[in-house]
Parts: C-alpha cells; sequence; structure tokens
C-alpha cells in the first residue's frame, strides 16, 4: 500500500470509531455529532459559500500577517548575523517576547489598537515571527567559512560575498523557517479571530460553539487542517525545488 | 617568487606556537615548486599567507613578474584592489574542493570570471576540455565524483588566468589511483599553462612525481632544496637517482626528529 492508501486507512479507522462510538449512544448527539452530520454540513457550507468565503478571509490573514512577520525575520535575522553587536541591543527582547504567548496580549492590543484587522494581524505576526527569525539567523550565520575564503581568494566584495555565497547559503534554513511560520500562522488564526472577528474559520468555530453547533466546529477544525496541509505541500515542493542539487 | 624572513605564530591555548621563523624561500614563476614536510609543519599556513587569507609576523612575499620586480609587503592583500596587488593573479585549489553546492560545474568554473567579460563560453569549453570534465557542464558537486570535484576546482582557479597556482595538498583526500592520475593531468596542465605553481603536500611520491623543484619545510623554516627540472616526466619514482633522493629526504626529516628527541 502506498502512501496514500495508508493514509486513507487510517482515517478511515478514526471514522468507523467515531461512527461507533455515536451508536453506543453514550453520548448525544449535540456532543458528538455522527460523521454523517458533519459531512452533511460540509457539504451546505461548501455549497452555499460560505465555507469558501471564510476559508478567503482566513487565508489573507495568515498571508498578511505572514508576509509581515517574514519580512520583520528577514532583516531582524540578517542583521544578527551580519552585525552581532547590533544584535545584541534588540536580541534580549525578543528572546523575552518569544516566551509570551500571542493571546497574552489580546487585552492591550485591543486597547491599543481597536478590534480592527490591525489586532488580529499582530497576533499572527507574532505567532509565526519566532520560528522564522531563529531559522534564519541560523541560516545566515552558518555559511561556510570555507567557500567564504574562495570568495576571499577571488577577490570579492563583502557585498558580493553576502550575495553570492551567503545567501545561497542561507536559503535552505530561510525555507525551512518559512514553512514552519508559516504552520504557526495557521495555527494562531483562532486566537487572531477571537478579537470581534465578522468572518474566517476562526469566527466559524467560534461563532458555531455560540450556537451550540457542535457539527460545524468540526467542519471548522476540519478546514483548518486541509488549509494548513494544503500551504504546507506547496511549501514542500518550494523547497524541494531550492534545494535539488542536494538530491540529484 | 621569493620569500624573505617571513614569521607567523599563533596563541594556543594561551601559548605561542611558532609555525614559520624567518622562513626564506625562492620559488620558479614557471615551474612546479612542491613544498614538502610533515603535518604541523608550517605549509599550509605558509599557502594561506601567500594566498592573503591570514596575514604575516613579519617578513616579505616578493614577486619577480616579467622585467618589472612587484614587491607585495607582507600583510597586504594579493588580487585585491589597487593597481600594484592586481600586478599578480593567484588562484588557490584547497585540500577539499569547495565547490559551490548549488552551482552547476559550469558555473562553479566561471564564479571567479566577471559576468560582463566576453569569450566567458570559448573559455569555459577549453577548461572543460583540459580538465576532462566535457559533458558533465550541468552536473551538480554532489553528482561528482572526489576526482571530478577536483578537476572542477583546478579548472575554476585556471579560469580567472591567474600567473601563479596555489595548491594545499589537492589530490590528498583522494584514492591511489586517482591521486596518480591527477597528478600526471596536473603536469599537462602545468605544460600547456605554463603557470608557476606552488604545490604543498606531505606525500613524498608526489613530490617526486611532480616537483620540477622540492623544497623541505622542517621547524619553521627552510631545510633543503633539491632541483629536479632536469628529470623528465612521466617519471620512474624507481629511477636509482629519484629514489637516492627519496632515502636523503626520509632522512633529512627522520634526523630532525631525533635532535628533537
Amino acid at each position: 500500500m502506498n502512501r496514500v492508501g495508508k493514509t486513507a486507512a487510517g482515517i478511515g479507522v478514526l471514522l468507523a470509531v467515531w461512527q461507533l462510538a455515536v451508536m453506543s449512544g453514550i453520548w448525544s448527539t449535540y456532543v458528538l455529532p455522527p460523521p454523517s452530520k458533519v459531512a452533511n454540513s460540509f457539504l451546505v457550507m461548501a455549497g452555499n459559500g460560505t465555507l469558501w468565503k471564510h476559508i478567503l478571509v482566513s487565508m489573507r490573514r495568515v498571508l498578511t500577517g505572514f508576509g509581515i512577520a517574514f519580512s520583520l525575520a528577514l532583516v531582524c535575522g540578517i542583521v544578527a548575523s551580519g552585525l552581532p553587536k547590533l544584535e545584541e541591543y534588540y536580541g534580549g527582547f525578543l528572546e523575552f517576547m518569544r516566551h509570551v504567548p500571542p493571546i497574552s496580549l489580546i487585552a492591550l492590543l485591543i486597547l491599543w489598537f481597536g478590534i480592527g484587522e490591525t489586532s488580529k494581524i499582530i497576533i499572527i505576526v507574532l505567532a509565526s515571527f519566532f520560528p522564522m527569525y531563529l531559522n534564519i539567523r541560523k541560516g545566515f550565520a552558518s555559511a561556510d567559512r570555507k567557500l567564504l575564503e574562495v570568495g576571499e581568494v577571488f577577490g570579492l566584495s563583502r557585498w558580493q560575498k553576502f550575495c553570492r555565497i551567503i545567501v545561497p547559503c542561507a536559503v535552505p534554513d530561510v525555507l525551512v523557517g518559512m514553512r514552519i511560520g508559516l504552520g504557526y500562522s495557521w495555527r494562531a488564526i483562532i486566537g487572531a479571530e477571537m478579537i470581534a472577528a465578522a468572518s474566517g474559520l476562526g469566527y466559524l468555530i467560534l461563532d458555531a460553539q455560540q450556537m451550540s453547533r457542535s457539527d460545524r466546529v468540526i467542519v471548522g477544525i476540519i478546514t483548518i487542517g486541509m488549509v494548513g496541509i494544503l500551504c504546507d505541500r506547496i511549501f514542500q515542493i518550494l523547497i524541494q525545488r531550492c534545494r535539488s542539487y542536494e538530491n540529484k | 617568487m621569493r620569500i624573505n624572513d617571513l614569521c607567523k605564530s599563533y596563541q594556543v591555548a594561551g601559548r605561542r606556537l611558532d609555525v614559520l621563523k624567518n622562513l626564506r624561500m625562492e620559488a620558479d614563476n614557471s615551474g612546479i615548486t612542491v613544498v614538502l614536510g610533515r603535518s604541523g609543519c608550517g605549509k599550509t599556513t605558509l599557502l594561506r599567507l601567500i594566498a592573503g587569507l591570514e596575514q604575516a609576523d613579519s617578513g616579505q612575499i616578493i614577486w619577480e613578474k616579467g622585467t618589472g620586480g612587484v614587491r607585495v609587503p607582507s600583510g597586504e592583500r594579493l588580487g585585491g584592489e589597487g593597481g600594484q596587488a592586481a600586478a599578480v593573479r593567484l588562484g588557490v585549489i584547497f585540500q577539499e574542493p569547495r565547490l559551490m553546492p548549488w552551482l552547476t560545474t559550469a558555473d562553479n568554473i566561471l564564479f571567479g570570471v566577471d559576468k560582463k567579460e566576453a569569450r566567458r563560453e570559448e573559455r569555459l569549453a577549453r577548461l572543460l576540455k583540459l580538465t576532462g570534465l566535457e559533458g558533465f557542464e550541468k552536473a551538480y558537486p554532489g553528482q561528482l565524483s572526489g576526482g571530478m570535484q577536483q578537476r572542477t576546482a583546478l579548472a575554476r582557479a585556471l579560469a580567472c588566468d591567474p600567473d601563479y597556482l596555489l595548491m594545499d595538498e589537492p589530490f590528498a583526500a583522494l584514492d591511489y589511483f586517482t591521486r596518480r592520475q591527477m597528478q600526471k593531468e596536473l603536469v599537462q596542465v602545468w605544460r600547456k599553462e605554463k603557470k608557476g605553481v606552488l604545490f604543498v603536500t606531505h606525500s613524498i611520491e608526489e613530490a617526486l612525481a611532480i616537483g620540477t623543484k622540492i623544497i623541505i619545510l622542517d621547524g619553521g623554516g627552510c631545510r633543503k632544496e633539491y632541483d629536479l627540472a632536469d628529470h623528465a616526466y612521466p617519471r620512474d619514482l624507481l629511477d636509482p637517482d629519484l629514489v637516492y633522493i627519496k632515502k636523503d629526504i626520509i632522512e633529512q626529516i627522520e634526523e630532525r626528529e631525533e635532535t628533537r628527541l
């Protein structure tokens, strides 16, 4: 059996256990809706377009937050590896912020930035910045000294060495950081959309919770997982392309 | 090239370690000068100083090119900016190939060549032929054997049309047969390209197979020199003359060890 078949079999077993648990009647269908009901809600929501609307809204937030976090992480990471003296000034603060859960800042973010998009995007930025920053810093700092000497022998300037040796050496680590950061962005969507959202996958789940629609909650969870996997797959293919020279 | 009173020391675990002490030597600008010595004798340090990768404590490295002599005081970078330094172009080949893993063979060979320079393709084709890498120009270093990677490194060094090649035990990581093959190829390349070569090694056989001149480096200075310019290539290492020189080299290095004990 190939990989896809095995995955399908695993999911099949999970669905069977779920169905059996529902049929045993221990829990009410309000607590544990049957798979068929969840599937039905999924099809209805996909059919009338609400699900796609929520996906697009969340996707836009995730990509905006991820883009901002990546730009910041790139600048901070390059500075940290290229000018370590400057990093000493902000490194401690970043180290502190790394240990603060973004959700703990929601109250302050609402006070400072209101309940609009800004607060939501900041949550995503905070969640995805650190894995990217750490990987980017590592990537730029770990350029092979021996290859840098080759650049020196050919009389390359500092800038040329940066572009032609340090950046290519850093690309694999940068991409790994981006992949992890994108995953973290999706994980942060619930926290972000806890701030007075009117649409988005996080809102979908929180709203369904208010309405006691556990089937819709499960639809939301499954959708987030699937969209996350899809984004990750796209990234993985990108990484493989960039590192194809290693596998050949 | 002449080296005058070159000194270099390192601080190792709080102690001063003199690697080169008032080294004096001369290398022919058109021959293969082999610097031979046991490990830790300062061969690699010498090469790195000449290449400008490290700076000497004192002393001079003087290049005499063509008619006018060019003086490059120690500490000043070679091959960098400035009219004087540009006078001598060096190609360096390290112990490891040190190729850029993300570049193809062709791009690796042209790494040091200016993108705007005309006749890049022509030069590439000539070097691929010279080093026997035709047909592999699109391969990545990870797809090449050790010998082919080292040939790529040689082609990369030659691509900048250097006046002088510096080679730091370039074949040490290769197996015996590949090594022999590479030595032969190096001699062929040297004959065609007419470059001066400074070759560092710890292998006496290698030194005898390729050198026009052998310098024994020991205790931070030049211990003895042998002139092999009259021996034609390919050399038979069992030739009585070469066997005699080999015995003498071994005695030189071991005698030193005995006086130390």
